[in-house]
């Protein structure tokens, strides 16, 4: 399958701030794809650099077949970007803004537009200033999914929403674009869950993996382990148990590369006295939050153990 | 294009009327206007009129901000030329084709014809596009605001016109220095393109920002580094077959001409004149000599260098000024201010003087003559007229104002002459050596037409005919009196080298009268 967007050791600095640092990631075709990590990780500097808000300090990035320097309006009318950051046109009644687009799009569709509407119940006739968050945000959406984008870019659009707009927003868009490749950032973890096929984690501008969710989901574990009596844990733990924690007698990590059989063979090695071992599986937001603590714990350091 | 540019008319078609507004008055005021003086009205409007075309420059290309990274175009398929095409097409339709219309009735309003003038007319939109609309886009392509570009633009365009404007005048005497401002506007210009360019196609906004501020601290450093003996050199170079010219003293030596002679002992000082004519000699062709650079130097090595005095400079007592002066017979004079207590290190001992200086010549077109009170069209200058102005006081006897208005810059290098055919005697003036003192903006350059006068003071009984009151026209003398126009403009400029030597300083200076 080819690739719409993809990055090769890609650097940017703001003076003597790294904000992405040799990020190598590659976005599959059709794809819904979740951009991940905590505030000031360069999900929002990623998504810039891609589609040269911003210049690449070193490093390319390639989007849509095309060196992202070197993109013209050929490739910007085949993408729908949307930022919580983004300042709009407000002087613009709705219905003069959706007509406005329309010049810049040779793709653009009249009747999707009618239909976008008439979903969204956009007021026409109301000028962007005075719409809510919410339906400003549905009547910039229903702008760049009327020309049926090739590639949607998102940079925490659903920030404040309520669920319901969420909701209804993310179907709209999973529904009307389903040949579409979606990247995603977004600090919402739980959101991006039910609908993301695949994420990346982005720590103080390094990439710390990138992959499918299942396969995600698949190796991060919370396990539990309850041993026969008190003992200190070793200092020697495998780099892939993440924020090793113990309360008496049971011992709780998250493995970020859990396999079964070699896992409870690894816990048996490293703890003495090993009674019972319990491995749950973990929501996205769980994983998020652990990787969270184990970056902070190291002092900000890379998770290099969990690539 | 037109999409984007009637999106902008649309958003901002009320700014567009407010800027149609002064640009009316000011209009209207021009067009009644008879006198090279504005008035305190139009002066100001002459500033507003540019401000409000700034402002309608920075919120059009604030549309689509180039050095805003949260604006939503810049990831909408804009192509950039395209969307530079949309803003000058705006710049074009909303600012100079009014300013065009105005023009175009003021001209017919003083007279002249519309389809003649188009070329001049044209011609100075062209130049408001390179000093004003066209640094006003550049500036606003790389501010990331309407403030930012506000501050920006009141500082750069208001010191530009405090400057201008208080940069003080050339006085007639000497050859018109235009390169001084056409340089820095020369140089403000090719950068706002630059800008333009780097913006629109690249967004390359700190570059854009770089380039611009070398632009401006080139301009002012020119400006305020270009002396009269610079531009003058300039003016050499670019001028067409130009050769070097010397002086030498003429033999026998005339005598020390009325305007030289010193009416009082001066202790500071020493006035010298040196009699002098240039070789080869120019055959007839009209000539003016720029203020010299020279150097005495002694025969023990004593070196005394002039000091030539420009806008900033002031000159001091233990200066020495060389100044070139023609009197009525035409003969060239060096005139020498030397501090006394410099003078007697070379008192009994030869000196060299050398130094250089230019030769601007001048060729004159062909003279019209109009009736005191009349007017006259004159052939490659403009229109003339004669009026008496009346309440002039302190000027009780009243004044001959002779002002000439043109589509074309006006040379101050034209003479007026005012003859009466009766008495035979006559009266000398170039336009624009005499005006009235003002006060505030009182630059018109807005306006379509450029103006000059002069006047002839007028002086009753008789006051005219009292020792050192020559230049007083006696009432009498207006009837029957005829203005003549001659117009005067550079044709090249030459070098003038000085190199005088063996002199005997003393020889030449001036005595006081007793």
């Amino acid at each position: 399958m080819s690739s719409p967007l993809r990055t090769e050791e890609l650097t940017k600095r703001f003076r003597a701030v790294e904000a992405l640092s040799q990020v190598t990631l590659e976005v599959p075709e059709g794809a819904v794809f979740a951009l991940v990590g905590s505030n000031g990780a360069g999900k929002t500097t990623l998504l810039k650099t891609l589609l040269n808000i911003e210049q690449p300090t070193s490093g390319r990035a390639e989007v849509l077949g095309v060196d992202s320097r070197a993109m013209g309006a050929g490739q910007l009318a085949q993408i729908g970007y949307i930022s919580e950051n983004q300042r709009w046109p407000g002087w613009m009644k709705t219905g003069y803004f959706l007509s406005y687009c329309r010049d810049f799009y040779p793709t653009w569709r009249d009747e999707e537009l009618a239909e976008l509407v008439r979903l969204y119940q956009l007021p026409l006739d109301r000028k962007l200033s005075e719409l809510s968050r919410g339906m400003r945000l549905k009547a910039v959406l229903a702008s760049a999914l009327a020309h049926r984008p090739r590639l949607i870019v998102l940079d925490e659009p659903f920030s404040g929403l309520d669920v319901l707009v969420r909701e209804q927003l993310i179907e709209s868009i999973l529904e009307r674009t389903p040949e579409s490749t979606v990247l995603l950032a977004s600090h919402d973890l739980p959101e991006i869950e039910s609908f993301a096929s695949h994420v990346a984690y982005l720590n103080e501008g390094r990439l710390e993996f990138a992959e499918e969710m299942g396969s995600l989901t698949e190796r991060f574990r919370e396990v539990e382990v309850t041993l026969e009596e008190p003992a200190v844990l070793p200092g020697d733990l495998p780099r892939s148990w993440l924020n090793p924690e113990q309360s008496a007698v049971v011992v709780r990590f998250t493995d970020c590369r859990f396999d079964g059989q070699q896992t409870m063979l690894e816990v048996q090695r490293r703890l003495r006295g090993v009674r019972d071992v319990t491995a749950r599986a973990m929501s996205l937001r769980a994983i998020g939050v652990a990787l969270a603590k184990s970056a902070e714990a190291s002092g900000g350091g890379e998770v290099t153990s969990c690539r | 294009m037109l999409h984007i540019f009637l999106k902008d008319a649309r958003r901002l078609w009320w700014v567009i009327l407010a800027t149609w507004v002064p640009l009316t008055a000011l209009a209207w005021l021009d067009r009644w206007r008879t006198d090279w003086l504005i008035s305190a009205p139009e002066g100001w409007l002459n500033l507003l009129v540019p401000l409000a075309w700034a402002c309608l420059i920075a919120m059009v290309v604030q549309e689509e901000p180039l050095a805003d990274k949260e604006h939503f175009w810049i990831t909408w398929p804009y192509r950039w030329p395209v969307l530079l095409g949309s803003k000058v097409l705006f710049v074009t339709a909303f600012i100079h084709v009014p300013a065009l219309v105005a023009d175009a009735v003021v001209v017919t309003a003083h007279g002249f014809p519309l389809w003649g003038s188009m070329p001049a007319l044209l011609g100075k939109q062209a130049v408001q596009a390179a000093v004003v609309t066209g640094p006003a886009v550049a500036l606003a392509a790389v501010c990331h605001r309407i403030p930012h570009f506000l501050v920006a633009a009141i500082l750069l365009f208001g010191g530009a016109a405090y400057v201008a404007a208080f940069s003080g005048p050339v006085p007639p005497w000497f050859a018109p220095d235009a390169l001084r401002r056409e340089l820095p506007a020369f140089v403000v210009a090719s950068a706002a393109g630059v800008v333009i360019l780097m913006q629109y196609s690249r967004r390359c906004t700190t570059s854009s920002r770089v380039v611009g501020g070398v632009s401006v601290v080139t301009a002012a450093a020119l400006f305020g580094s270009l002396t009269p003996s610079l531009t003058a050199r300039l003016r050499v170079a670019l001028s067409p077959g130009q050769g070097e010219l010397s002086l030498r003293l003429p033999v026998p030596r005339p005598e020390v001409p009325r305007a030289l002679r010193v009416g009082r002992f001066q202790a500071e000082f020493d006035s010298l004149a040196l009699p002098v004519t240039i070789s080869p000699a120019p055959g007839g062709a009209e000539y003016l000599i720029d203020r010299p650079q020279i150097e005495i130097v002694g025969s023990n090595g004593q070196r005394l260098r002039s000091v030539i005095p420009a806008p900033g400079l002031h000159t001091g007592p233990y200066d020495m000024l060389a100044y070139f002066v023609l009197n009525q017979q035409g003969q060239h004079w060096l005139g020498l201010r030397i501090p006394r207590r410099a003078m007697d290190q070379f008192r009994g001992s030869q000196v060299a003087i050398l130094g250089r200086s230019t030769v601007t010549f001048v060729e004159r077109g062909e003279t019209a003559w109009m009736p005191a009170g009349g007017s006259v069209a004159v052939p490659r200058l403009g229109r003339c007229r004669t009026e008496e102005p009346v309440d002039q006081l302190p000027y009780r006897d009243g004044m001959l104002k002779v002002v000439c208005e043109s589509v074309a810059p006006i040379s101050s290098l034209t003479e007026v002459r005012l003859w009466n055919p009766a008495s035979g005697q006559s009266w000398r003036h170039h336009l624009g050596d005499s005006a009235a003192a003002a006060y505030g903006p009182r630059e018109a350059w807005l306006s379509p037409l450029h103006r000059l006068q002069t006047y002839f003071q007028l002086a009753a009984g008789s006051r005219a005919t009292m020792p050192g009151n020559r230049w007083l026209v006696p009432l009498e003398e207006l009837n029957g009196a005829r203005v003549a126009i001659t117009p005067g403009w550079i044709t090249r400029s030459a070098t003038l080298t000085i190199e005088l030597q063996a002199l005997d300083l003393q020889a030449f200076v001036v005595a006081a009268e007793k």
